[in-house]
């Protein structure tokens, strides 16, 4: 049951690539995350392999009865391969903690007893059990959209309420294992495509804009990753003391709308006054991944940023690759995509080629 | 239950930032380093980590916690271990995670402190409450009720006094917009636990309702 659909998963579109929704042209994509954890249960931590299984075992079946979509997919991840993990990982449907594991959290045997619930086939909701917390929900949507992901989120929280007694109190809210997520429990993020504060050397403004409101910036894969291809993350910290209105409007109200300002205003000013080298810039990237034998999966990921940059502001002509296919090779020049999508298992230089070939091949010209 | 590899992995000296990267082929590094390393590399997150916050917790003396008569209890009023999943407070300072739900209780004046650093100086919740518990209240309903599903009296009004000062925060700044959404909640809060209360259990609060 639980690994059916993961071999496919690497050819279809996920829903924070879709480069649909407001303000594509600078926000990827939306997210909502909600700890949970079960009443009168150890956290995951401190709780033993016994627990472990029986909120395993528990959460599951109700997860599966409230269902997250018209299709839900149950990957238990007890016995899951690495690559199916990796891939999990790539797709933001799980966290690498929970895919391999965590010392801190003393969980770090892959026989851990652990899953994830996915919606199928849009990607759009998924479910960790046995992470940092009993129940982690989240969200995504393509483009700016937290107020539809928090919604949805909402939703499934009170369908699964309905079915699971959550640990809760009422002077600190919903009970979390790290007390910095106490209270809502709520992870409002979303994902920024800043290339053009790099370029103009402004990405301070957005650091500074972010700590002045007590929202923090990370990178590509979340927590302590580095930005990758500049792509900046965007969360609150606070989740004690402010309604989830309070907090998802502090982003998408405040932050968010000044962010994507700068950005536009950035592209604007590269667009008017240094154009050239603007165009420079994206045309060599695209020639570059036209043409490379080697590519590694930062070079990769750093240069379909560029390009990105120039589909959306239009700069290659006739020539232009189309967003999809730059949004899909985000996902395919990762690794365990890469493996999937070239079908068989692979030492990393064979990789760097495989990657090379396989992103020339989507990007030709004519192709 | 396992030992954590708490060095910092340049000068091992105490860690108090912990991270697990994953590398191009899906390997994992886990990364530890002390204050000064971290720093030095650049690798603190934006958010402090909760090691941190607890390495700067100033221990103040002992105020009330004399409720916890299930929990191992120092002379100085704090719990030393949750009585309930027995995780102790050093344990907790270390990997930064709680036992279980009951552990709140057990270190509620030590977590107090710690909270307000870590969320802007809250120290009560607002927000979504499981409908559950809402569903299971009434405005009729007997005090004991109320109680146990939505917090002490005092509880209570310090989640009003909470959402107050937000409102008085959002019209001080002029927004407005955030202001009428904060008094719904308020109002909200108050069909549920019955309003007015209070005003009338707390002479510190100054607000009319």
């Amino acid at each position: 049951m639980s690994k059916e659909g993961l071999p496919e998963l690497h050819r279809a579109r996920t829903e924070w690539l879709r480069g649909e929704g407001d303000a594509s042209d600078v926000v990827l994509s939306s997210r909502v995350r909600l700890a949970r954890n079960l009443a009168g249960v150890p956290f995951v931590n401190a709780a033993n392999k016994g627990d472990r299984l029986l909120v395993l075992e528990s959460c599951r079946d109700r997860i599966l009865e409230a269902g997250l979509a018209s299709e839900t997919l149950w990957a238990d991840l007890r016995d899951a391969n690495k690559l199916d993990l990796s891939l999990l990982v790539e797709r933001s449907l799980i966290s690498h903690a929970l895919a391999y594991g965590s010392k801190r959290r003393g969980t770090q045997s892959s026989e851990d007893p652990r899953g994830v619930a996915v919606s199928l086939p849009d990607e759009r909701a998924s479910i960790m059990v046995n992470e940092e917390d009993h129940i982690r929900l989240q969200v995504m949507r393509s483009g700016f959209a937290l107020e539809s992901a928090r919604e949805a989120a909402d939703q499934l929280d009170d369908a699964l309420e309905a079915k699971l007694d959550f640990a809760f109190s009422p002077r600190f809210g919903y009970l979390t294992a790290c007390p910095t997520n106490v209270g809502t429990g709520a992870r409002f993020s979303v994902m920024l495509h800043l290339p053009g504060l790099n370029l103009t050397g402004e990405i301070d403004k957005v650091k500074r804009a972010a700590d002045a409101m007590s929202l923090a910036v990370r990178g590509f894969f979340g927590e302590g990753s580095k930005a990758l291809g500049d792509f900046y993350q965007v969360s609150n910290q606070t989740t004690l003391g402010k309604s989830e209105t309070v907090l998802m409007h502090e982003i998408s109200r405040e932050v968010v709308p000044q962010v994507v300002a700068f950005e536009r205003d950035a592209r604007g000013l590269l667009l008017a006054e240094r154009r050239r080298y603007l165009e420079d810039r994206v045309h060599r990237a695209l020639g570059v991944l036209r043409h490379a034998r080697l590519l590694g999966r930062d070079e990769a990921m750093e240069l379909l940023s560029f390009v990105r940059l120039g589909v959306v502001l239009e700069l290659f002509g006739d020539d232009s690759p189309a967003l999809d296919a730059v949004h899909h090779l985000m996902l395919l020049v990762h690794a365990a995509h890469l493996q999937r999508a070239v079908g068989r298992v692979m030492e990393q230089d064979e990789r760097s080629a495989a990657r090379a070939a396989l992103v020339r091949a989507r990007l030709a010209v004519d192709g | 239950m396992t030992d954590l590899p708490d060095r910092c992995d340049s000068c091992s000296k105490e860690a108090v930032y912990h991270d697990t990267r994953i590398d191009d082929e899906g390997g994992i590094t886990e990364i530890h380093a002390c204050e000064s390393c971290a720093a030095a590399q650049g690798l603190g997150p934006t958010q402090q980590p909760i090691n941190e916050l607890l390495s700067s917790f100033v221990v103040k003396p002992a105020e009330a916690a004399s409720e916890q008569v299930t929990t191992k209890v120092k002379t100085s009023g704090r719990a030393e271990s949750c009585g309930t999943c027995g995780t102790s407070f050093r344990e907790f300072k270390r990997s930064g995670l709680l036992g279980c739900p009951q552990c709140y209780s057990s270190f509620e004046p030590q977590l107090s402190s710690l909270l307000g650093r870590a969320h802007e100086g809250a120290t009560h919740h607002v927000g979504k409450v499981p409908k559950r518990a809402l569903s299971q209240v009434t405005p009729g309903d007997p005090a004991g009720r109320l109680e146990a599903l939505l917090g002490s009296a005092e509880e209570r009004a310090e989640r009003r006094r909470t959402l107050r000062r937000q409102i008085d925060a959002a019209v001080t700044s002029e927004q407005y917009e955030r202001a009428a959404q904060l008094r719904d909640e308020l109002r909200a809060f108050d069909d549920v636990s019955g309003p007015g209360e209070s005003s009338e259990r707390t002479g510190d609060d100054g607000d009319e309702s």
